[in-house]
């Protein structure tokens, strides 16, 4: 419990950090916090044709008048309420916009590992059985080849042979959910999923086949043989958890990476998620929402960490016990 | 992507016998800016349309879904949209302007029963059709006239295409328009000097839509009412995600039916889904992930034109757009208001080439700001041609004055086309001895720095919206104030010639003489190297065969309305008469 409870209170102050520099980000852009600089705020929120009567709501809304403090806690409490502001860019909520948008990314990111796990697990586990085997070696040439790969060259790749080409799946992909239409969802998200996983499976594979390998040098693997257990039986009930602790690290990790591969994958495929949202708040400067996804996403990476973390105390309890005695 | 600011207002009603346009009369006769006939000027229309041409019957129901090239910055107030083609396209299902353009680029009413003009033009009259309410309800009168004027007149964009009318400043600071409710559903607007061609410039475009007061009022403090319009138009606002979609849904009580008395508009439905890469919305429309889009690639167009069975594509370029590279005058110490060193760009730089590469040579190689549709078209204006030696020789002029050359910033959106074009002209420019630097960025940045003249823009790429030369105003006339942070003169250049051209032709009664106006100021554009144009857009709208009536739209009046729906923007065109064979 203690362990959680640590755990949880690193999570707190990693989100608050991330939302300070977050914020920080949109005041330190604009001239400090000067009276003309107060100003410059509320242009770059408001957009450059808002009116005096428009920047004086700005100002108002924002508490801009107020010390900085003051400003970050009227941010934060907003934040923390559900209330993500107004984009004045679009003059949309842009609650709105994260409702539309998360789902998608979520099932993106969630495909993407799916396929970059399983498919890790197999490769990994067969290379690792027969080590340095002509399978092995020829699944680790193939994974070194889809790491030199970046997503834009597998993603356009793909979207021409699989797409255009040979018309199996959508080359522009309209988000449905898999609870209204499985098949639009499948054809969807399938590319944009397979473009981000590639990548992964190549990172996953070789860290599972080396740890594996050790594994099956233990003890107890060599009397599972003896008894006369089957290669599966050993492989996967035997010495599959305890060599996936280097693959669950780098999946957690990863997700980092995973969100970068959102805003290059959702950009080529046209998929309308977070990873395009913050490309399009970028470029049209629309700050507010450029920090909002910030703090989604670094919410989302210490989140999923921590899951991690918690993950390792159910693969191996001796985590948990060590710890707790600690 | 194209875009224009403004949708500044072009082609109308120029008859020289009559200047009075009235609801429910088939202009035929009239003339336009050309002083040809309207039929005459219909043969300057690029229109290709393979549509059956049995007109069968209009089957209503079912919903469309239309792939378009941008987003809508400062999306739906008409006093601040950034309205560009697909903006058009957009926001005219629900709102619907004061008048509109037929075919040949003559205006009519449309919301309006009658526009009039008073002996000198000082003055004009707009009634409104009666029995009209908004979606929320509202009714349609002078007033909402009035309310959607004025807060047009207060808008950045819109406000500055209305420098001709007479206002005064309120309390609040606010400009009221000088105005005269006459009746209930008329009102008489005053200008501050003769406007000959108020109707159009204004009415027909941006300027001209009639939103709900009710929403306008409420949108003044609520910024997120500003995304749900409510107007008078074929369908009402459903749903807006930026970046993403705009769905409207049918108006059950749309005031407009067709001419065998069937209620408008026929369609439930209509999605516009923004996607913005050329490539990816042409192989959207090949897979039927969408049903039409709007297109303005050269090479796409080449493609669709060579699968017009499977996909019937209408093609528009009248009065359209010129794609051109812009110079600010206030940039590198005022290096571009030397003539030589403009004229060495113009000549060193290959347009030929430039529309060859990006656009397959689909669209004409431009030699000025008004295309062949526009009045003031000449196809030899005098702009130097390209020629490598003969841009050395006008930079050794710019040399002798003891400037040295400076290294300029090509800027342009992300657009691959856009990027490509910057390269040829810093290739062919460092040929002759002019180092130049390429940046892209989004497009609202781009317009930032155009508007604020940031010293960042240097040589911009970009488009001018098409029109007649009055709906240009104020791209090019010195604004009333010069040291204004935001202006519309994007290079802030300030000709008094310029200015003389744009005030002349804004007062000419004479169309013919209007057009020499325009075509003497395209001359002295050209002699002064004003601008690097490089190609006349071309819009095209291929779409699924089941996709019907396109090429019916009819405006109140009965006129056709396909190409012309205005202000230089042909990608766009009406929805109220689209139908879906089934």
């Amino acid at each position: 419990m203690r362990f959680v409870l640590r755990q949880l209170a690193k999570l707190v102050i990693t989100v608050f950090a991330v939302s300070l520099i977050t914020f920080a980000m949109l005041f330190v852009l604009s001239k400090n916090g000067s009276t003309q600089g107060r100003n410059q705020i509320a242009v770059n929120i408001a957009g450059i044709g808002a009116n005096d009567a428009q920047l004086a709501q700005v100002e108002k809304e924002y508490g801009l008048d107020k010390p900085v403090i003051v400003q970050y806690g009227k941010w934060m409490g907003k934040l923390l309420t559900g209330d993500l502001g107004v984009s004045y860019a679009t003059n949309t909520k842009v609650s709105d916009a994260v409702k539309d948008r998360l789902p998608v990314s979520l099932w993106l990111m969630f495909w993407a590992q799916l396929i970059a796990l399983t498919a890790a697990i197999a490769l990994g586990t067969a290379a690792a059985y027969r080590a340095n085997g002509p399978f092995d070696r020829a699944a680790s040439t193939f994974a070194f080849g889809l790491l030199s790969l970046p997503h834009y060259v597998i993603g356009v790749v793909l979207q021409l042979f699989l797409a255009v080409k040979l018309g199996w799946f959508d080359a522009v992909s309209t988000y449905a959910s898999p609870f209204d239409s499985p098949t639009r969802h499948i054809k969807a998200f399938f590319l944009p999923a397979l473009t981000l996983a590639l990548g992964q499976v190549a990172v996953y594979m070789r860290l599972l086949r080396a740890d594996m390998v050790a594994t099956l040098q233990n003890d107890y693997i060599t009397m599972a043989r003896a008894k006369g257990m089957s290669t599966r039986v050993v492989l996967f009930r035997h010495a599959l958890r305890p060599s996936t602790f280097s693959m669950i690290t780098a999946a957690g990790v990863n997700v980092g990476a995973l969100i970068g591969g959102t805003v290059i994958v959702e950009q080529i495929f046209d998929l309308k998620g977070m990873g395009s949202l913050v490309v399009e708040a970028v470029l049209r400067r629309d700050l507010l929402v450029v920090q909002i996804c910030v703090v989604i996403f670094a919410v989302a990476f210490v989140v999923v960490n921590f899951l991690v973390d918690m993950l390792y105390t159910v693969i191996d309890p001796r985590i948990r016990h060590a710890r707790g005695l600690a | 992507m194209s875009f224009a600011l403004v949708a500044a207002a072009c082609g109308g009603s120029d008859d020289s016998s009559s200047d009075t346009t009235t609801g429910g009369s088939a202009t035929t006769a009239a003339s336009n800016d050309t002083g040809s006939t309207t039929a005459t000027t219909a043969a300057g229309v690029a229109q290709t349309t393979t549509t059956v041409a049995q007109k069968p019957k209009p089957q209503p129901g079912g919903k469309i879904v239309i792939g378009v090239d941008s987003e809508t910055g400062g999306a739906w107030v008409p006093a601040a949209m950034q309205c560009d083609s697909s903006c058009q396209l957009k926001i005219r299902t629900v709102l619907e302007p004061l008048a509109a353009f037929d075919n040949d680029a003559v205006s009519h009413p449309y919301l309006a029963e009658s526009i009039t003009p008073n002996a000198d033009y000082t003055a004009w009259t707009i009634k409104v059709r009666p029995n009209i309410t908004f979606h929320d309800g509202t009714p349609l009168n002078a007033d909402a006239v009035l309310a959607n004027l004025n807060a047009n007149l207060n808008g950045i964009l819109t406000g500055a295409q209305m420098t001709g009318v007479k206002f005064s400043t309120d309390a609040a600071g606010a400009k009221v328009l000088d105005a005269t409710k006459v009746d209930d559903t008329t009102v008489t607007i005053n200008m501050l000097a003769p406007w000959v061609t108020f109707d159009r410039t204004i009415l027909t475009g941006q300027a001209g839509f009639v939103a709900s007061p009710t929403w306008l009022a409420k949108a003044e403090s609520d910024q997120v009412a500003k995304s749900q319009p409510v107007g008078t138009g074929p369908f009402v606002y459903s749903s807006y995600a930026a970046g993403n979609n705009f769905v409207v849904k049918k108006n059950p009580n749309y005031w407009r039916k067709d001419a065998d008395g069937v209620q408008l508009p026929y369609l439930d439905e209509v999605e516009f889904r923004v996607i913005p890469d050329g490539t990816s919305r042409a192989s959207a429309m090949r897979k039927g992930d969408v049903d039409a889009i709007n297109l303005s690639s050269g090479d796409e167009i080449k493609k669709f034109r060579e699968q017009s069975k499977d996909f019937p594509m209408i093609e528009a370029d009248q009065l359209g757009e010129t794609a051109f590279a812009q110079f600010n005058f206030t940039a590198l110490d005022g290096a571009f208001t030397d003539k030589n060193l403009r004229c060495a760009l113009v000549a060193a730089t290959p347009r030929d080439e430039v529309n060859d590469a990006v656009q397959s040579g689909v669209t004409k190689v431009a030699n000025g700001v008004f295309s062949p549709t526009q009045p003031g078209y000449l196809a030899d204006n005098g702009l130097p041609k390209y020629d490598k030696e003969a841009a050395k020789k006008f930079l050794d002029a710019y040399k002798a004055t003891g400037k040295a050359v400076p290294k300029i910033k090509i800027s342009t959106t992300t657009d691959q086309g856009n990027g490509t074009i910057a390269q040829i002209f810093q290739a062919a420019w460092a040929e002759v001895g002019i180092e130049s630097d390429v940046i892209q960025m989004e497009q609202g940045a781009l317009i930032t720095n155009a508007v604020t003249a940031s010293p960042d823009f240097q040589v911009m790429l970009w488009r001018i919206g098409g029109g007649y030369l009055d709906n240009n105003y104020f791209w090019w006339h010195t604004p009333a104030d010069t040291k204004a942070p935001i202006q519309l003169n994007f290079g802030r250049i300030y000709d008094p010639k310029l200015d003389a051209f744009l005030d002349a032709n804004r007062a000419e009664t004479d169309a013919a003489k209007r057009k020499t106006i325009a075509e003497d100021m395209n001359r002295y554009m050209a002699s002064e190297c004003l601008t690097i144009p490089y190609w006349w857009s071309l819009w095209a709208i291929p779409h699924s065969p089941a996709v019907q009536g396109i090429a019916d739209t009819t405006i109140p009046d009965g006129s056709n309305n396909v190409v012309a729906i205005g202000q230089g923007f042909p990608g766009s065109f009406l929805l109220n008469q689209v139908w879906i064979k089934k």
